[in-house]
C-alpha cells in the first residue's frame, strides 16, 4: 500500500512462521500522521491486530520490527529501528530502539516494518529484499553466540539476530544488530519462541524527501547544533555515557550493592574518565550519528564494544565490583549471549541480596566474582540457579521472597538511577509504561542533577508536568526514528554558559519549580498551541515536515508523543497491567539519613501526573483524553 | 592563620582542561576556590567552570550556603560539567 508522505517506504510486511505465509501489513496515512511510526505506531498495530490476555511468548503472540520516517535518512542518529510485543518479562508493553544497521537497509528494501506471528517448526530467519521475504532454515544457526550468528548470514545486509538467551527464552533476552542491542523487555525471548534465529535485510532503493533542499539545510544546521553542544559534542563523544557514573555517584544515586546505597567509594576506577584514560581504543557511532557515544575496548585482544554507563553501574557498584577489565569483559560475553545488561545486572544484585540474606541457597556474594562468567552461561542456558536469574527480580522474588528490594518496577528491571536522590524519576519508574526504564521514565535526573539548570531533586513540585513532558518528547523522537541524546540540545547551549552559581540560573532554577501550572496548561492547548517549529531547541519537527510533507509542528509532534504514550497505557490497562508502584526499599527505606524515602513524594506527584496527563485516579486514560486525541478511531487493517 | 587546605577534583571537560585530576588548594569557602581556579587555569577552563555543579565531600554546595560555603581542612570540592547520557 503506497503512503502519500515522503520518508516512509509506504509497505510493510506480514509473515506468518507457522503457515510460511508472507504477505502485505497495511498501515494508513492516518495512522501515519498520527502515530509517526516506530514504538507509538507499533503499540497501535499491537492493539488492533493481538487479542487481549495472550501468552507473550505464544505463536499467536505479535513480533513487530518497524522503522520512524527518519530512520535511514541521514538526518543525524537516525539508524534508530524499534522492536515490539508483549514482554515476556513484564506482561506489559514491550519495546527497545536499536541503532544497528538492520532498520536503514529493510527501509531500502522498501519496507517499513515487519509483523512477525506464528511459529517455524525448526529454527529459521528471515530474508529481506526488494522483492519481499523469505523464510530460510537456520538449523546450523541455532546454537550460535550473536556475533556468529551475524558472519553466518550475508555479508554487507543489515542483521538482527538472538543468541542462546533468546533461544531459550530468558525473559530478558535481546536482539542485536551489530554490536547495538534491542535490549529490554526480552523481545529476544519472542523471537526464540517462534524459531526465530535472525532477519537480514539488503536493498538500494532511496529514502526521498519532500522538500529536499529544505531536509539537507535543516539536517545540515542540526548537525552543527549537535556538534557545537557541551554534550552531544564533547562529553559522550569523549567520555560516552560512562560519563554519568561520577556524576550520578556524587549525587548519592548510584545503585551500590543492590539499591542499598547511593554512593560507592570506588566509582572513579569504573567511571567513564578512567574507561576513556585506560581502556578506550576508540570512540564510535551508529550509522548517520556525529555525536558518536559508542566505546571500543579490548576484551582477548579484540576490538570490541565497551559498557554503557548502566552496565558499569549494574556491574560494577551494585555487586561492589571495581575491575573495570572484568566489567568490560562480562559485557562481551552478555552481548553474544544475547543478554540485556539492565535487567541481567539487577537480577544478580538481587539474588546475591537474597543469598545474603539466607532466602536462597547459592555462592553468590558482593565483592568476590570468580563465579561471573559460568552465571552469565547458565542464565543464557537455563542451568541451575541460572534458570531461576533467567526468570528476572520479580519472578525470583515470588519465588525466594525479599520482594522489597527486588528492584523491578511492573516487572522491568530499574535501571542505574536510585530515585531517592532525584523524586522525579520515582514517579517516572512508576509510571513508566514500560517498566524501570529510565527513558520511559521521563529521564527526571537530567532535570534534576545532572543538566546545565536543575530543579530541586527532592521536591515533588512541578515533577508531574515536567515528567509529562519529558515522556511525551522521548516517545515521539522515538517514533520518528530518530535517538534520544539528541533531545540534551533542547537544553540549548547557551545555557551552559550562564553562572551556575549566578542570579539568572538561580531564577530559572526556581521558574522551573514553579513551573507545573503553566506546564499542565501547555499539555491541554496541544496542539494548536504551538502552531510552530522550534529549531534551535527542537529540530525534530522541522525535519520530519521537511522529510515527509506532513504539515508538522512542535505541537503536533509533542501531541504525538502524547498520543504514543497514551496507546501504550490502553495496552497495559488492557493487559492488566497498569499499577504504578515502585519497590518497598524506594519506597520505605531512607538513602540519606537527613532525606525522607520516596512514599511521601510519591503521594503527592502520582495524583498529579494523573491529573495531568487526563487519565483517572487509577492511572487509565479517561475517554474525553482519548478522544482528543483520536484514541480509539481504528485505521489500521 | 593559613585557610584550610582542601582537594579540588575536577571530571569530564573540565578534567581534560585542567591537564590534571586534582588540585590542592587552600581556601576558606567556595568562592576563594573558584576566584584560585579562575586565576590558574585559561579562559576555556573558565567558561566550562562556570556552568559546573560543585559538591562539597558528598553534598552538591546549592543545599549548603552556596559559594558562601566555609571549608575545612581535608575537605574535597568536586566540579563537574553538566551532562547527559543514560
Amino acid at each position: 500500500m503506497a503512503t502519500k508522505f515522503k520518508g516512509y517506504m509506504g509497505n510493510m510486511l506480514k509473515v506468518n512462521l507457522s503457515t510460511g505465509e508472507v504477505s502485505e501489513f497495511d498501515v494508513t496515512d492516518r495512522d501515519r500522521e498520527l502515530y509517526i511510526g516506530n514504538k507509538s505506531l507499533a503499540t497501535k498495530i499491537l492493539m488492533d491486530n493481538q487479542k487481549a490476555g495472550i501468552d507473550p511468548l505464544s505463536p499467536e503472540a505479535m513480533l513487530i520490527v518497524n522503522t520512524g520516517p527518519l530512520t535511514g535518512s541521514n538526518a543525524p542518529c537516525t539508524s534508530r529501528f524499534n522492536v515490539s510485543a508483549k514482554s515476556p518479562l513484564t506482561g506489559a508493553i514491550g519495546a527497545s530502539n536499536c541503532g544497528g544497521d538492520f532498520g536503514v537497509q529493510l527501509k531500502r528494501c522498501g519496507y517499513d516494518g515487519i509483523v512477525i506471528t506464528g511459529k517455524a517448526d525448526k529454527p529459521v530467519y528471515i530474508d529481506i529484499t526488494e522483492k519481499g521475504a523469505e523464510i530460510k532454515d537456520a538449523s546450523h544457526l541455532w546454537g550460535l553466540d550473536t556475533e556468529k550468528t551475524q558472519e553466518a548470514l550475508s555479508p554487507k545486509t543489515g542483521k538482527l539476530v538472538i543468541g542462546p538467551a533468546g533461544e531459550n527464552l530468558v525473559k530478558y533476552a535481546c536482539l542485536i544488530s551489530q554490536e547495538r542491542a534491542a535490549g529490554r523487555c526480552g523481545l529476544g525471548a519472542v523471537a526464540g519462541s517462534k524459531n526465530l534465529k535472525a532477519l537480514q535485510a539488503k536493498g538500494s532503493k532511496k529514502i526521498e524527501a519532500a522538500d529536499p533542499e529544505g531536509f539537507k539545510k535543516a539536517v545540515k544546521n542540526w548537525i552543527d547544533m549537535l556538534k557545537s553542544h557541551p554534550t552531544t559534542g564533547e562529553t559522550l563523544p569523549k567520555y560516552g555515557t560512562a560519563n554519568l557514573v561520577n556524576p550520578i555517584n556524587l549525587s548519592n544515586a548510584l545503585p551500590t550493592a543492590n539499591f542499598s546505597r547511593g554512593r560507592y567509594e570506588d566509582a572513579e576506577m569504573i567511571s567513564g574518565e578512567t574507561l576513556a584514560e585506560k581502556y578506550l581504543v576508540k570512540n564510535m557511532g551508529c550509522l548517520s550519528c556525529p555525536i558518536r557515544c559508542g566505546r571500543v575496548v579490548e576484551v582477548d585482544g579484540k576490538q570490541v564494544k565497551g559498557p554503557e554507563f548502566e552496565t558499569l553501574g549494574l556491574f560494577g557498584s551494585n555487586i561492589l565490583n571495581n575491575d573495570l577489565t572484568l566489567i568490560n569483559k562480562w559485557n562481551r560475553q552478555m552481548d553474544l549471549l544475547g543478554l540485556d545488561t539492565i535487567s541481567c545486572g539487577n537480577s544478580i544484585g538481587f539474588a546475591i541480596e537474597l543469598t545474603q540474606k539466607g532466602l536462597l541457597k547459592s555462592d553468590l556474594k558482593f565483592g568476590e566474582f570468580g563465579w561471573m562468567e559460568q552465571l552469565l552461561e547458565d542464565i543464557a542456558h537455563r542451568r541451575g540457579i541460572g534458570n531461576d536469574i533467567a526468570e528476572g527480580s520479580r519472578a525470583m522474588a515470588r519465588k525466594y521472597g525479599g520482594e522489597e528490594f527486588a528492584i523491578n518496577a511492573r516487572g522491568l528491571e530499574v535501571a542505574c538511577y536510585d530515585p531517592r536522590s532525584s523524586v522525579g524519576m520515582g514517579l517516572g519508574y512508576a509510571v513508566s509504561n514500560r517498566g524501570g526504564c529510565h527513558i520511559n521514565a521521563g529521564y527526571m535526573i537530567f532535570m534534576e542533577r545532572t543538566g546545565p539548570i536543575t530543579m530541586d531533586p527532592y521536591s515533588p513540585a512541578s515533577k508531574a508536568a515536567w515528567t509529562v513532558f519529558q515522556q511525551n518528547i522521548f516517545e515521539a523522537v522515538s517514533a520518528s526514528g530518530n535517538c534520544i541524546f539528541t533531545t540534551y540540545a533542547i537544553m540549548h547551549k547557551l545555557l551552559h554558559k550562564i553562572n551556575k552559581r549566578g542570579l539568572l540560573s538561580k531564577i530559572i532554577s526556581k521558574v522551573l519549580g514553579v513551573s507545573g501550572l503553566a506546564m499542565d496548561h501547555t499539555a491541554m492547548i496541544l496542539p494548536w498551541g504551538m502552531p510552530m517549529n522550534m529549531p534551535v531547541m527542537i529540530p525534530h519537527s522541522l525535519v520530519i515536515g521537511k522529510l515527509t510533507g506532513m504539515k508538522m509542528t512542535l505541537g503536533k509532534f509533542l501531541q504525538a508523543g502524547e498520543r504514543g504514550y497514551n496507546i501504550e497505557r490502553m495496552f497495559n490497562v488492557r493487559e492488566g497491567a497498569a499499577q504504578d508502584t515502585l519497590p518497598g526499599r524506594f519506597m520505605d527505606e531512607k538513602l540519606d539519613p537527613k532525606r525522607p524515602p520516596l512514599r511521601a513524594a510519591m503521594a503527592k506527584m502520582l495524583p498529579g501526573y494523573y491529573k495531568v496527563r487526563g487519565w483517572d485516579a487509577t492511572g487509565v486514560p479517561k475517554k474525553k483524553k482519548l478522544a482528543k486525541l483520536g484514541i480509539g478511531i481504528s485505521a489500521s487493517k | 592563620m593559613d585557610k584550610p587546605e582542601v582537594t579540588v577534583r575536577f571530571y569530564a571537560a573540565l578534567r581534560a582542561r585542567a591537564g590534571s585530576d586534582e588540585i590542592l588548594c587552600r581556601a576558606a569557602n567556595v568562592k576563594d576556590v573558584i576566584r584560585h581556579l579562575k586565576s590558574s587555569f585559561g579562559t576555556d577552563f573558565n567558561r566550562v567552570l562556570n556552568s559546573c555543579h560543585i559538591f562539597l565531600n558528598e553534598e552538591n554546595i546549592v543545599f549548603m550556603r552556596g559559594v558562601s560555603t566555609r571549608l575545612k581542612e581535608g575537605d574535597t570540592l568536586h566540579i563537574l560539567p553538566p551532562t547527559g547520557g543514560g
